[in-house]
């Protein structure tokens, strides 16, 4: 081959080579986009029912709690309150009891109130929704439940906000169904990178190849991973159950 | 086909100067980058063609030789330094690593061996123009593997890696002709032609990166 059929050739074949670069490079990297765009289609998609569903549940929830409030609480509160007027009648010092038991019930009637709210989420920060539920546990004496909070509170997305009180919410619930434990302990802690949560309690716990909360424990992980953060469940029997949930802020 | 030779190296020692100008003014854009020291290879590139079109003209040519031959070794470690910064896999960064090592070894080589004053570094710089174009397939690897994909296109340096890619790509195969098979020969030029062309292409996709850029920290 002499140098001019060297020269014809890489003539020919450089421009042809390069076109055929950028058709490459341009369909390879338009297709990733797309595939990129609709796997981030889906996530949202995915996103949303999680949210909507996280939504119902909540408020299935808040419904029971209302339901349990109402029957154990202020029902007793107005039984004793009925009672008391009864004997009122024929002891009329006994009328400063029942407007105090009256009284108690209108406090119970107005913090439950505050749950029927569907807003209530919304307007609510993690804290002082976390701080409810604690509140209504020790009340209903459920369980001795304490709440702490380390560091400045950060505001969080309200859609966020309300996947992470969903999680918290399912962890509390099988705590009390399934544990028998005494006692629930919740730390808040607030950085400027992340928020990290621990909720334990010193129930019987569950070996952790157990399939022990089944879908429950699979939906808090999904929801954890929905929203950027890392859910980890630990327990041993007898030992109680730890949840450790990290969600770094963007 | 003088002509078409004169106004194709009039035509790109102009888009390089346009280059640089822009670069310039875009530079509050990416000066929080590895590519902040880009504006100085343009002027170096446009350094190295007037000076060496002057220092020819004046006989010595020694030294544009060695202008050029520095101009090398500035040029691709830039370009390899800036690959290495922005590309996050580690495994991809060892190999951007390597590759400079092999290419410095070749810049030793040459200046032991070639000269340099002497001859030009051409093994350096079929070396380093190869090791680039592996660097630029490395990057786009990793865009492909990320999300960047989504905002590449704002992306200052995936349209310089694009210009890069395509010039080497078809320079390398020029650089080995006229290297080892050139002959006083005016058929050659078809070849010329071919580099001016492809120093022009070159210059246009960084002028789409300047125009399309956005700011990145």
């Amino acid at each position: 081959m002499d140098e001019k059929e060297i020269i014809i050739i890489a003539a020919i074949a450089i421009p042809v080579t390069l076109v055929i670069i950028v058709i490459v490079l341009f369909s390879v990297f338009s297709r990733r986009k797309n595939r990129l765009l609709q796997e981030q289609e889906n996530a949202k998609k995915e996103f949303d029912r999680e949210l909507a569903e996280s939504q119902i549940e909540i408020r299935e929830e808040t419904l029971r709690n209302i339901s349990w409030e109402l029957h154990d609480n202020i029902g007793q509160l107005m039984t004793l309150a009925k009672i008391q007027a009864q004997i009122a009648k024929d002891k009329p010092e006994m009328m400063a009891e029942v407007s105090e038991t009256i009284g108690t019930g209108i406090d119970e009637l107005r913090a439950l109130s505050k749950l029927i709210n569907p807003e209530s989420l919304k307007s609510l920060s993690l804290r002082e929704a976390v701080s409810l539920e604690i509140e209504r546990f020790n009340r209903l004496k459920f369980i001795a439940a304490e709440l702490t909070v380390n560091g400045t509170e950060i505001p969080i997305e309200v859609n966020t906000q309300i996947i992470l009180f969903r999680i918290l919410q399912e962890f509390f619930s099988n705590t009390i169904k399934h544990s028998k434990a005494s006692i629930l302990k919740v730390v808040i802690s607030y950085s400027d990178k992340e928020l990290a949560i621990t909720a334990l309690d010193n129930g019987v716990g569950f070996e952790k190849d157990n399939d022990f909360m089944g879908i429950g424990l699979k939906n808090m992980k999904t929801r954890a991973q929905l929203i950027n953060s890392v859910l980890t469940i630990d327990s041993a029997k007898g030992e109680g159950t730890a949840l450790h949930l990290r969600y770094k802020f963007a | 086909m003088e002509t078409i030779l004169k106004d194709l190296e009039n035509i790109f020692l102009a888009l390089y100067v346009i280059v640089f100008i822009i670069s310039i003014l875009k530079f509050p854009l990416y000066k929080n980058t590895p590519l902040k020291f880009l504006p100085l290879i343009f002027f170096f590139t446009i350094l190295a063609e007037y000076l060496g079109k002057y220092l020819t003209h004046l006989g010595k040519i020694h030294l544009n030789i060695f202008v050029h031959n520095i101009y090398y070794l500035v040029h691709f470690s830039f370009f390899f330094y800036v690959f290495m910064k922005v590309i996050d896999n580690i495994r991809f960064k060892k190999y951007i690593g390597i590759c400079l090592g092999v290419f410095l070894l070749f810049f030793f080589n040459d200046t032991v061996f070639t000269g340099i004053f002497e001859n030009s570094f051409t093994k350096t710089y079929i070396a380093g123009a190869g090791i680039l174009v592996v660097c630029i397939i490395l990057y786009y690897v990793n865009i492909l593997q990320s999300s960047q994909v989504l905002v590449i296109k704002n992306d200052l340096l995936f349209w310089v890696s694009v210009g890069l890619f395509l010039f080497y790509i078809g320079y390398i195969p020029i650089k080995i002709i006229r290297t080892w098979f050139y002959k006083p020969d005016s058929f050659f030029e078809i070849l010329l032609i071919i580099q001016f062309s492809l120093i022009i292409i070159m210059c246009l996709f960084f002028l789409t990166g300047f125009l399309w850029m956005k700011k990145k920290s």
